[in-house]
């Protein structure tokens, strides 16, 4: 059987191969846990498009053209005499530290959004994209996942693989977009444009880059809050009730870890799950992307274990304890109080200690 | 011998196939349990055509011979290939004549691609065909491939048609004994096995020089974008950003752009070397600092996509800690390959200045002449 082939594209930062296997893991867990249908081994192959060499590469090079410049200025008297030049050299000769923030995350984003390199990571993932299908023999469905600035890489290389008549004659377009933490809007210059001159969005008719396009946004993700991703206006309602657009509703409290933008947190959310699940699709029109129960399930027993949850847990221990004013029922307050402390814990926080 | 061989395996295979048609029991269903144990008949459909190989089909073999012609590079060929359609069409519609049931928009849709693909390969397209081959030339049976099962041909022409024509056949459970299962197996079996020939057979032999040919394009254009950067000389930040304003500018659209064959060099800082006859002795040749003001390169790509005959010039402020002279100059500086020579007058002084690279070449003792040229000593 031909397997779906679904390509994730990671975000700003360093990351290594099998960067996307704790989120995929956390997918697979939860999509078998809902009553997704397609045995996940079996009928989805997943591809990891890592181009994070580009930019180490660049930086390799800013290192070796700095440490030429370092040994002129250590020697040079006249450079000093000329602030303007100094400034220059002393950016130039200066190794970028790839451990910084500045440069591994927000660098990427710079280089992306604002110089060719934006060339570069296309070319690099849309060749990845053609020579994976073309590796993997005919008549494969494929879909992409985006995270974070990965999501901007995964608009563009769409737009130009589905812009190119002869790439969808032979490859079809792809069955789903799914843009986790999706920035496309925050980092678009223009955005009408971005609705109105691109063809990624999902349609069943010819003109739609995509089948069904997932938006995955946390409300307390920071990337979230400038500019969100809202492109109802443009795409119209009925790309909603269609499920052609599947938009998340994450909730505030939907958090189990301390990074609202993390992929594995994003792919351990049962609501996030089920629309990609919805998104990725099932054999026939009919058959549901998941069961609603098992579902329902999930998400309680998801919620049971974020932040907000254990607080409600504890909360309710303090209104019995109120209630029964009992030894019994202090004691029982102190283990939901340690219980809680744990939990804090595993997220790097103390219940003891003063926010930092 | 070979076109002869073809054309007799061909019409062998095209006369058992119209036997199959003709039969009284239809043969689409055999061996194919997957389908048979589906849970109702829309999956049915979907293993049929996605999952079912059976073990002797006659119109698997039609559908290998089918593929075979069309498949082949050989523009000698192109005759088969359009004897092959024509047969092909003539196909849907005896099957047609036969299921008279099978609703006509969607043999109309296949007889018409058939015709426009014929006529593409005749290259005499008409212009109601022209509509559908305009973009790419295109053949006109890709969109019949497997891609999406919710994909337009599939859906549209298939199951939406079969919904109407049958209403609940294809929700219904798969039982052998049922009504829907004769209407089914009567209608829909013609035209998936139809359908699997051109998803699975067909379109891949035609597809293949397709996708060939989109791959190279694709790795063809990102080798060049990662030599660009890579061997056409670093670029500071600020030049990768006015490169791209050059370079098609900050465009929402991607646009998959071609790599460049020219760059600006812009307030770009190095190292390099002077020398002088005219300084006192031991200080005619040392280091200086070249800051590029402004700049342009141009090359081309070469077969094996990575950039030749690099030529550049930059205007150039120099400055070096000279004695008795101006520190600060100005001048030019050209480029080949990465080797730059240039001038730059300090005051009254005219020095000849290079880069770092071509002092190395020039005092490199090199294992042989066209090593020293490409810069490997």
């Amino acid at each position: 059987m031909n397997r779906h082939v679904v390509f994730t594209v990671h975000g700003m930062g360093q990351h290594t191969d099998n960067w996307s296997t704790p989120g995929i893991d956390c997918f697979q867990a939860v999509a078998d846990a809902i009553g997704y249908p397609k045995d996940i081994k079996d009928s989805l192959e997943f591809v990891e498009i890592n181009y994070n060499h580009l930019f180490e590469e660049y930086l390799a090079q800013n290192k070796k053209q700095s440490e030429s410049l370092t040994s002129f200025i250590e020697k040079s008297a006249s450079i000093n005499r000329s602030s303007f030049y100094k400034g220059l050299h002393d950016y130039a000769s200066e190794v970028p530290d790839n451990d910084n923030f500045v440069v591994n995350a927000l660098g990427d984003v710079f280089l992306y959004r604002a110089t060719e390199y934006e060339h570069v990571v296309t070319s690099f993932v849309t060749s990845t994209i053609v020579n994976t299908l073309n590796n993997m023999g005919n008549s494969h469905k494929w879909s992409l996942i985006g995270h974070s600035l990965g999501t901007r890489v995964v608009h563009d290389a769409a737009s130009i693989l589905l812009s190119d008549t002869q790439f969808i004659n032979a490859y079809g377009k792809p069955t789903c977009i799914a843009m986790i933490a999706n920035v496309c809007h925050l980092l678009a210059y223009r955005p009408s444009e971005l609705w109105s001159k691109t063809p990624v969005f999902p349609s069943d008719s010819l003109d739609g880059g995509c089948f069904r396009y997932v938006n995955a946004m946390h409300p307390l993700d920071p990337f979230m809050w400038i500019r969100p991703f809202i492109p109802t206006s443009q795409w119209g309602s009925g790309a909603s009730s269609r499920a052609e657009y599947l938009n998340v509703a994450i909730l505030e409290g939907d958090l189990k870890r301390q990074n609202p933008h993390s992929f594995a947190g994003y792919l351990e959310n049962p609501r996030v799950v089920a629309a990609l699940c919805q998104g990725l699709g099932t054999k026939s029109r009919r058959q549901k992307a998941f069961d609603r129960k098992k579902l329902s399930a999930v998400i309680k027993e998801y919620e049971s274990a974020t932040l907000t949850g254990n607080v409600a847990a504890i909360r309710d221990k303090a209104m019995e304890l109120r209630e029964r004013r009992s030894a019994a029922g202090f004691r029982e307050f102190v283990g939901a109080l340690r219980e809680f402390e744990a939990f804090l814990n595993t997220l790097g926080i103390s219940l003891s200690e003063e926010d930092k | 011998m070979t076109t002869m061989r073809q054309y007799v395996l061909f019409f062998s295979l095209a006369t058992l196939y119209a036997s199959c048609i003709y039969a009284q029991e239809p043969v689409y269903f055999k061996n194919c349990s997957q389908a048979q144990n589906a849970e109702n008949y829309e999956l049915f459909a979907v293993n049929f055509v996605e999952e079912c190989t059976p073990e002797s089909n006659e119109i698997d073999a039609f559908g290998d011979v089918l593929a075979g012609l069309i498949g082949n590079e050989s523009t000698a060929l192109i005759q088969d290939k359009v004897d092959v359609l024509n047969a092909l069409r003539d196909r849907v519609q005896a099957l047609n004549s036969l299921n008279p049931a099978v609703p006509k928009t969607s043999i109309d849709e296949f007889t018409l691609a058939l015709q426009c693909d014929i006529l593409q390969l005749e290259n005499t397209p008409t212009e109601m065909c022209k509509e559908y081959t305009a973009t790419g030339n295109a053949l006109r049976l890709q969109k019949w491939q497997a891609g999406d099962f919710s994909g337009s041909a599939y859906r549209n022409i298939f199951l939406d048609v079969f919904d109407a024509t049958s209403p609940d056949c294809l929700a219904s459970a798969v039982d052998k004994a049922s009504a829907c299962h004769a209407t089914i197996t009567k209608q829909m079996g013609p035209i998936l096995e139809l359908y699997r020939i051109m998803s699975k057979v067909v379109l891949p032999a035609i597809n293949k020089d397709v996708r060939t040919a989109v791959a190279d394009r694709y790795n063809a254009n990102q080798l060049r974008w990662k030599s660009y950067v890579q061997e056409t000389g670093f670029q500071y930040p600020w030049e990768l950003t006015f490169n791209r304003k050059r370079n098609g500018g900050f465009s929402e659209v991607a646009l998959g752009k071609e790599a460049p064959t020219q760059r600006w060099v812009l307030l770009h800082p190095t190292a390099g070397l002077y020398h002088s006859e005219k300084l006192p002795d031991g200080d005619q040749t040392a280091l200086l600092g070249i800051l590029k003001i402004i700049g342009k390169k141009i090359w081309k790509y070469s077969d094996d996509k990575k950039p030749k005959n690099i030529f550049g010039i930059s205007l150039t402020t120099t400055f070096a800690d000279l004695a008795g002279i101006e520190d600060v100059g100005y001048g030019i500086m050209a480029e080949y390959n990465g080797f730059a020579l240039g001038i730059s007058r300090h005051g009254s002084e005219q020095m000849l200045i290079m880069n770092i690279e071509l002092q190395n070449l020039l005092t490199a003792r090199p294992r042989s002449f066209s090593q020293w040229l490409k810069g490997q000593w």
